[in-house]
This record gives structure tokens, sequence and C-alpha cells, in this order.
């Protein structure tokens, strides 16, 4: 008997830890994951805003969709799609969490929905507001700081954290480039599909599986996100009328030049070779059959 | 002194009869597989001639070996820098038709022709394409077409004779040949080893045999370029190189070589010689005039205590420096001075050696009135009407090997890098034997030019009978002294063989495969 009431102790301590270490857990995952292009009540970043999401979707619809969207948009989700094309076809990447992590967001994100904060009774005391960093528009950006960020992409500037230049994944159509790296989506017009906010905030914390991993150690300050944010932005308003030299037909002829260099210095190195048997001579002397 | 041991090897020409039983033995346990059809690890050769692979002994055809560089010496054909600025396609191989396009005959079309009016024929096929070939050579064409000028005037030891000497060597009355059976020599300083870009193969600690480790080896053949000898095969099925492993599965079991076991002249000694590693560098790189007598002098007295201390110090076994003691290599080349190094001046320092052949050399052939000897002849019997003598008298001595009709340059060219009274010092020594022996056993000469002979020689004649019963009645154990291989220690060295029942650990390795 004992025991049995221990055990319902520890059972009901054991749902409470829970309960608030899973929130815990999902505020941090979802800071470090969502928020760079999500926010919860405060407005459309690159993705949508949040707030209230668990009223307009199932519970299940929003596992499935944050475990890996694409697979859903490949199943042809209706939803899923219509998202898709809402949000200039900007693939979310797969979350790289488990199950039970993603329904840990999901809570954290109800339990900061307005509807959820106003049936409780509960008044959880609002959180000190810091006073709001006056931030500085790309659109105030110098030519100088504008000419930083383009040194930074092409990494003739090397980022201060030593971490890889953009170019070599990114492209960037502009005359002033030689062509990029095919890894990664065309930045030209990222300005234009992810607005200053959204560029930022995936420059400092990438939630993308490759990026993240490349700038794991070695983040993007904020100067240099706010270089390099400008200088996309120049790319993407000049990008009509660019018309950077094709290099690729240039590669070519050097690589068929070299090759008929080689195949020369081969054959005079080559020519040396011993090519016949000793005994040649008789060997031809014979009468074959 | 840094002492080591080395299975080391005697031929004994003068007992060669060319019968090739050695090169089937072989064959028939190693290279009986596709793509090593046309190796022959052991093969044997009728000299003069051009050998196998063609004309192998030219040295400006096929770059093997080392040449000396002021005190240094460096591989002729694949040194480091013209190793790597060569090595994708390596210029001075053999190509197959310098060795033999391998080929077999198809017998089945005997077995399966339909009735005929004539007889069926088996025609052959390459063993390389499959496909129908006219045969061009063979392992030992030389022996195959009778020496013809194509063959055993090509012969790259007759370099150094003028026109008239080689002439003579082959008029039908004077024409003189023998056999050079051949296997890999298991250098001191091999230059296949130091041409190998992957470190494939390597020269074995315990008994000195060098090894292609076949899971390293990487098929750049330059050990194919390096070897002097042409010793090294590349099998184009397996894509590694292979060569002579002196069967050391059955060394190490306690068996003689295949070919060695199977000699039907029973011309084959092997032993273990013990000799001085420190000087591999100086002697390799020492003048050509010198170069014999250098290696010999590598090899070490095993009786000599501070040459035992050194080996034990070294980690050889007693039963090994025992079966040096008792080893035939050590009498024939180093107390009795009789055998020589196949080549000496391609500075692998070989340890294969050969007792120069005597039986060309102790007949001399002179011209002679025959007449008053033919008339006394039966007017059916058949003789030649020429007059010529074959002079088998020991009434001149030592003549008959001055005026022999093989010269001694030739041999010399082969043996001792040229010098003619190495080689004239043994054949004495042979001859010596054989007089002393007639002496026992006919007893028709005179006591005095018996004596003459051996203090010529410097012989005793314990030593002249000794040189006799290992030539000519020596037994399996006489011929090859094989030291046991202590296979216990190299078990000691994957598993503690101390472990007992119970005992619990992180074995090292699976336990080694026992035979029945």
């Amino acid at each position: 008997m004992k025991s049995l009431r221990t055990g319902f102790f520890v059972g009901v301590l054991y749902i409470i830890a829970h309960t608030t270490y899973a929130q815990q857990a999902g505020q941090g995952n979802f800071n470090t994951f969502c928020a760079v292009c999500h926010s919860i009540s405060k407005g459309k970043l690159i993705g949508p805003d949040l707030a209230d999401v668990h009223l307009r979707r199932s519970d299940a619809w929003l596992l499935e969709f944050i475990t890996s969207s694409q697979t859903m948009i490949n199943k042809g989700d209706a939803d899923a799609v219509a998202l898709f094309n809402e949000y200039n076809k900007t693939l979310m990447p797969d979350a790289p969490y488990s199950a039970d992590q993603i329904k840990d967001i999901i809570n954290y994100i109800k339990s900061k929905s307005p509807s959820y904060v106003a049936t409780t009774e509960t008044t959880i005391a609002s959180e000190p507001v810091e006073p709001a960093e006056p931030v500085r528009s790309v659109n105030e950006a110098t030519e100088e700081e504008i000419q930083f960020g383009e040194l930074l992409f092409t990494g003739n500037t090397r980022l201060a954290a030593k971490g890889p230049s953009c170019m070599s994944c990114h492209h960037v159509k502009n005359n002033r480039l030689v062509g990029g790296g095919l890894l990664a989506k065309d930045l030209t017009d990222a300005y234009s599909r992810m607005d200053e906010a959204g560029i930022k905030a995936i420059l400092t914390a990438p939630p993308f599986p490759a990026m993240r991993e490349a700038y794991q150690y070695n983040s993007i300050s904020e100067d240099e996100a706010y270089a390099l944010t400008a200088f996309l932005k120049y790319a993407d308003e000049e990008q009509y009328g660019q018309t950077p030299r094709d290099w690729q037909q240039y590669f070519l002829a050097a690589g068929g030049a070299s090759f008929l260099l080689l195949l020369g210095v081969f054959s005079l190195v080559w020519s040396k070779r011993k090519k016949n048997a000793v005994n040649k001579k008789i060997f031809d002397r014979q009468v074959y059959s | 002194m840094d002492v080591r041991a080395q299975m080391s090897m005697v031929f004994h020409l003068d007992k060669c009869i060319g019968c090739h039983t050695c090169s089937i033995a072989c064959k028939n346990i190693w290279t009986d597989r596709k793509g090593a059809e046309y190796m022959w690890w052991n093969n044997v050769e009728t000299k003069p001639g051009t050998g196998y692979p063609t004309k192998w002994e030219d040295q400006e055809i096929y770059k093997g070996g080392w040449e000396k560089k002021d005190r240094d010496i460096s591989l002729k054909g694949a040194g480091k820098l013209r190793g790597l600025m060569n090595i994708f396609h390596n210029p001075n191989l053999p190509v197959i038709d310098d060795y033999y396009e391998p080929f077999t005959y198809k017998y089945l079309d005997l077995i399966e022709s339909p009735a005929m009016n004539d007889q069926p024929t088996a025609r052959p096929v390459s063993l390389i394409t499959g496909k129908p070939i006219d045969i061009k050579a063979g392992p030992n064409w030389d022996d195959d077409l009778s020496g013809t000028p194509d063959y055993a005037r090509q012969d790259p030891n007759l370099k150094n004779l003028t026109p008239a000497e080689q002439e003579a060597m082959f008029q039908l009355e004077r024409m003189a040949f023998y056999y050079l059976p051949r296997i890999c020599n298991h250098c001191l300083n091999p230059a296949c080893v130091a041409s190998c870009p992957s470190g494939a193969i390597y020269k074995r600690g315990e008994d000195g045999i060098v090894l292609i480790n076949q899971n390293v080896c990487r098929a750049w053949r330059m050990c194919v370029t390096a070897c002097p000898y042409k010793k090294s095969y590349y099998n184009w099925h397996t894509g590694k190189s292979e060569k002579c492993i002196l069967c050391y599965p059955r060394i190490e079991a306690g068996y003689a070589p295949a070919c060695m076991h199977s000699c039907v002249g029973r011309i084959r000694y092997l032993g273990v010689v013990l000799y001085d590693a420190d000087e591999i560098h100086e002697v390799a790189s020492c003048d050509e005039a010198s170069l014999v007598n250098r290696q010999l002098n590598m090899i070490l007295d095993p009786f000599d205590e501070r040459v035992i201390e050194s080996a034990k110090k070294n980690g050889i076994a007693d039963s090994t420096i025992k079966a040096a003691q008792y080893s035939p290599t050590y009498k024939f080349v180093k107390e009795w001075g009789l055998a020589l190094p196949l080549h000496p001046e391609f500075r692998t320092l070989p340890m294969l050696f050969y007792v120069p052949p005597l039986l060309p050399v102790m007949a001399s052939l002179r011209e002679v009135n025959n007449q008053a000897q033919a008339e006394k002849m039966n007017p059916t019997a058949k003789y030649w009407n020429d007059n010529w003598l074959y002079d088998t008298s020991t009434e001149e001595l030592w003549g008959t090997i001055d005026q022999a009709r093989f010269p001694l340059k030739y041999l010399a060219s082969l043996f001792s890098a040229g010098d003619e009274n190495k080689v004239k010092h043994i054949l004495k020594k042979l001859l010596a034997v054989r007089i002393h022996r007639r002496n026992v056993t006919v007893g028709d000469m005179d006591k005095a030019k018996v004596d003459q002979v051996m203090k010529d020689t410097n012989l005793t004649s314990e030593e002249a009978e000794a040189i006799y019963y290992l030539t000519s009645l020596a037994k399996f154990d006489d011929r090859f002294v094989i030291p046991a291989s202590h296979r216990e220690q190299s078990m000691e060295m994957l598993e503690f063989t101390g472990d007992t029942k119970g005992s619990v650990g992180f074995g090292l390795k699976s336990d080694p495969l026992r035979s029945a």
C-alpha cells in the first residue's frame, strides 16, 4: 500500500517536472531553429506568424509539416502547397528534432498564443521588455558597406570568424562577380524574397542544415551580416541588365589546349619507350600461316 | 657488425643436365594460374644463348640493376626521380614477346574430330587471347632451336670477345655449351625492393627471402625494370607482380624448395650463411675489380666467437647458427672458394652462387694428323676423315684450361665481372679434385704430378675428398641444411601462449592455422 502511494507521488512529480522541462526545451528549440523565420504575434517574417497556429491546423498536420515540409508538398497536401506558393516557394528546412521535441515546440507556441494566454487564469508576469535597439536599415548603407559586403561575399575579404565565404555555395548574377557556386540557392533575388530581417536572421543563425553546419563554430557577425545584406539588396535591385561574362567556354577552351599540350609533352617523353620485342627482326622474318 | 642470416643457394653447373625438371616442379606448384602462364620463376637457359627474356643480361636494353655514381650507387632504370617521371609509362619493360606468348594446343580437336581422310591437327592457341597463334618463341627457345646463330651468337656475354674468338666458339668441331638454371637470387641489395613505389617488396628478416606483398602491390611494375635478372614478373590477370618465393612455406616446414627437391642432377645446394649487413652499402658501391671479393668477404665465419655473439645479439636462433656451420653453401663459397655469384657487376649482391662448369674446359681440341690412326680402322667401320684431336689427357696439366675451347673470358663475363683469374682458379681446383680422385680410384698417374697439382691449388687430400663427397655423393640432408623456422616465436607475437583456461582479455589475432 505504502509503495503504491509512493509510486503515485513519484509519478505526479515526474509529470510536473516533465511538463516544465518540456516547455523549456520547446522554447529553446523554437528560438534556435524557428525564430529565424517565424514570430509569435509579432507579424510575418520569412514564414508566417505562428500565433494561434494550433487553431488553424491540427497537431498531427503541424507535426508532419515541421518534420518534413518538403515530403508533404511532394505528396500534394493542399494546405502545404498553398503555403509554399504563398511564401515565394521558399522551402522550410526539416527540423532536426524528434517527434517529442517537435511536440514540445508546438506546445510552446500554444502557450505563447493569444488565445491560450487569454483563457488561462494564471497571469504570467510579462517579461521585462528590453528597450528596442534602433536598428539601422540597409537602405542607409553606404557604397563602402556594399563594397565590403561584396568582398565578403566573394571571399576576397575573409569573414572575421573564418567561416566559408558565401560564393563557395551561392551564385549572384552581377557583372562585378565571376560565377558563384551552384550547391545552394541562387541569391540574386534573395532580397525580394526574404527581406532585410529574413536575410539577416538567416546569416546570424542559419536554419538550413548545411549552412548551420558550416557556421556552427564561426558565426557571421552583425556587421558582416549588415554588409552582406546591403550587398544582396544592391544585387537584387541591379540584377536586370547585368550580363556577367560566361567563363565556362573559356574553361573549356583552356582544358582543350592543355590537353593538347600534355599530349605533346607525353608523346615526347614516351618516344623513348621500348615498344618492340628484342627479337622483332626474327619474328618479322617468319612466314605466318 | 650487424649479423644477419640469409638462405643462400649454390648451383653446381657441371652437374646440370638441362632437363628442366626444376622449372616444371616450380610451374606446377606456383605459376600454373591465369596470368602467370608465361612466368618461369625457375628457368634453365642454354649458354651461350640470349636467355629468357631475350637478352636479359643486356642492361642497355632493360636498364636493370644498380649503377655506380662516385662513391654511391643508384638504380639504372627506376631511381627516385627517374622512377617518378616515368611512373605512368615505364619505358624499359620487356614486352610479352621478349618472354614468349604462352600457348597450348587444342587437343580436344584430336578427340572430337570426325572420321576423315587426313589426320586431325591440334592447332596452337594463345593462352592470353585464346585465339590460334603462330608460335614465335618458347621459354628456352635457344635450346629448342639448337643454338642457331640468331640466338647463341647474340649472347650479350660475347661482347668482350674478339670476332676471331667468337668465330672459334661456333665452329662445329669446337662447339660447346652448358646450362644455366636461374631463380631469384634473393639479393642482399635487391634493386626490386629499392624500386617499388608502393613499398610492397621486402626482404624477410629471418632468412633474407625477398617477397612481394600481394596486398600492397599496385602494379607500377618498377621491379620488373629494376631486377637485372628479370626475375620479377607481372601477372596480367591479377594486376600484381610476382616472383620466386624460394618456396618459403616449404622451407618453414623444413622441406627443400620444389626446384631443389626435384633436381635430377642434384646440382642444387641450400643453406644458411651469416653476413655483415653493415657492409652492404659500402660493398655494393665499391670498384668493379674488387666487387666479387668484397661480396664474398661479407659472408662471415659461423665458427668465429665474435660472429656468434653478434648473431645472438641480433636474435638469430642457436639452431640457425648451427645450420650456418653445416651449410653446404658456406663450404662451396667460402671454405673451398668454388662458387661465384652470377653477374656481380649488377651490384645487387646476389645470394645464389654458381660453381662454373668445367666440362667444356677440361678437353682441348688440336689439329693433328689422324691419317695413321684412320688406316688402322676396319674398312667397314664408320669414322670421320678429319684431323682434329679431342684431347682429354692430363699430360699438360693446366694447359687445357688455358687453351680451352670455351674461352675463360666468356665465363668471367658471367661470374666474376670479367676477372678471368678468379674463374681460372676455380676451374683449376675442380680439375685438381678430378685428378686426385683419378689417382685414388684408377691410380694411373704419376705421384709427383698429383702432388704438384694439389700444391698448385692449395688443396689437401682431405679437402679434395670433402669436395668430392659434397659434389658427387652428398645425401639429401647434406645438400639441404634448413634451420627450424621457429614458428613458436612468431606465434608468441600474435598471442600469449601462457593463457590458461578461464583467463580473460583481448586476443590480438585469430588462432594460427595448424597443420594436421
